[in-house]
């Protein structure tokens, strides 16, 4: 992967609309008992990247986050 | 220590330098133009270039670019240059724009053609108004006529016909005192009286009122307009180099007079059951406007999430980049059309763009 999603705690309120939001993290919803794991979670109140591989950059989470505490970057 | 290698992202390009000695090498992205296809990812002999998050990058989500370029592997040969459709990759040498891959014949150009039926074509414009990149300008060859009568019924008149019955006219002058077009000429002699009977009209600056015809009170004058056959009014003006073929102006256009032909031939699937929905992000990446939210017409109709319209369609792949569902796009190119030789190089970046591509985490 050729670039970084980085998430600001401090911004962060732990809202979950990255985590209903997110295209890829809606698949293992919709297909039931899929293996496929989310990209996403909220944990202890703050947005947390599970597997960041699964992520295409599709930029919606970084759209829609109300705080602005989702940003995707070059290393 | 040379070759010196820098990469530089500007405000809307990134350069990719390369300094010897005497030669300055710089490939630049242009980001207005990149609509991150993925076309230069797959032509790259030296696999140089990776894309990005391109559905960020594109929709402006993220400060970053869709495509990067790996400075240390790119040899500068200017193949992305000839296989962008979008115009958004130049090569620059000492500071000249310059492809001696396709100057020396090494490798063709990526082919694209817009003709426009100039006997069908009314000038219309909508194909300039459904353009999504000034690929198409109206011109128009008309003078400022709006508050120039004469001139206007020019683009129309092929000829306007003035004739006056002498046999009825009785030299009253109303004509020509209502308007600039008509000269009545009196002649009188001493010996007979009034003898010229003249009516001079200058179709110049006839405007086709026809007040002249109505006016006079002995009906003598009638006047007849010949129209042309095509009022000559402008030109749609193609430029090629914005034009990504996408087909929007061969849909638009009212009297099918435009043709374009697209540089790759093959198929796009959405498998809409797989698309969650409300994300987006092709619809948005899309160069041409071909894909769309299937609206329902009645309560209660089941619409797929996605769908895309084949026709406006050019197979560049964006969307297939941008999508973040494993399997919802499948772009299948069948052949990429060139203008040039068709070198062994250019052969195997067919191949590689004639693979299937599925939409796909990058990973």
């Amino acid at each position: 992967m050729s670039f970084k999603i980085l998430i600001d705690e401090d911004r962060c309120v732990g809202c979950n609309i990255c985590v209903v939001i997110c295209p890829q993290n809606a698949l293992p919803l919709v297909y039931e008992g899929s293996d496929e794991k989310p990209l996403l979670v909220v944990k202890n109140g703050k947005a947390q990247l599970v597997d960041p591989s699964l992520c295409n950059g599709c930029g919606v989470c970084v759209e829609n986050c109300p705080y602005q505490a989702i940003r995707i970057e070059f290393p | 220590m040379l070759p010196a290698l820098r990469r530089a992202v500007e405000k809307e390009q990134v350069v990719v330098e390369q300094r010897m000695l005497t030669v300055t090498q710089q490939l630049v992205i242009d980001l207005s133009r990149c609509v991150g296809c993925g076309i230069c990812v797959l032509s790259c002999p030296k696999e140089a270039i990776t894309q990005g998050p391109v559905g960020a990058a594109v929709k402006r989500a993220a400060p970053v670019p869709p495509i990067v370029v790996d400075e240390s592997k790119c040899s500068f040969c200017g193949v992305c240059v000839a296989m962008c459709p979008f115009g958004a990759i130049k090569l620059f040498i000492n500071g000249e724009p310059k492809v001696p891959i396709i100057e020396e014949e090494g490798f063709p150009k990526l082919f694209k053609s817009i003709e426009i039926d100039k006997d069908e074509c009314t000038v219309c414009g909508l194909c300039v108004d459904v353009c999504l990149r000034d690929a198409l300008t109206r011109v128009l060859y008309m003078p400022q006529v709006r508050s120039d009568a004469a001139a206007r019924v020019r683009l129309v008149a092929e000829s306007i016909k003035f004739e006056v019955d002498y046999d009825k006219c009785t030299f009253c002058t109303l004509c020509s005192s209502i308007c600039e077009a008509i000269e009545v000429v009196k002649e009188f002699s001493s010996e007979e009286g009034l003898v010229g009977k003249h009516v001079l009209f200058d179709e110049e600056k006839c405007t086709f009122c026809r007040t002249c015809e109505m006016i006079c009170p002995e009906g003598a004058i009638k006047i007849e307009l010949a129209t042309r056959d095509k009022p000559w009014v402008g030109e749609i003006v193609r430029n090629l180099d914005e034009c990504i073929a996408c087909s929007r102006c061969v849909v638009a256009c009212p009297k099918d007079a435009i043709r374009v032909e697209k540089p790759f031939e093959g198929e796009i699937v959405f498998n809409a059951d797989k698309c969650p929905g409300e994300c987006s992000t092709c619809v948005e990446v899309c160069p041409c406007g071909a894909i769309y939210l299937p609206q329902p017409t009645k309560p209660g109709e089941k619409v797929p999430r996605i769908a895309v319209n084949q026709d406006l369609c050019m197979l560049c792949g964006a969307c297939v980049s941008a999508c973040p569902v494993e399997g919802a796009i499948e772009l299948r190119r069948k052949a990429v059309r060139c203008e040039g030789p068709e070198t062994d190089l250019w052969k195997e970046v067919v191949e590689k763009l004639t693979k299937p591509l599925v939409s796909r985490r990058l990973g």
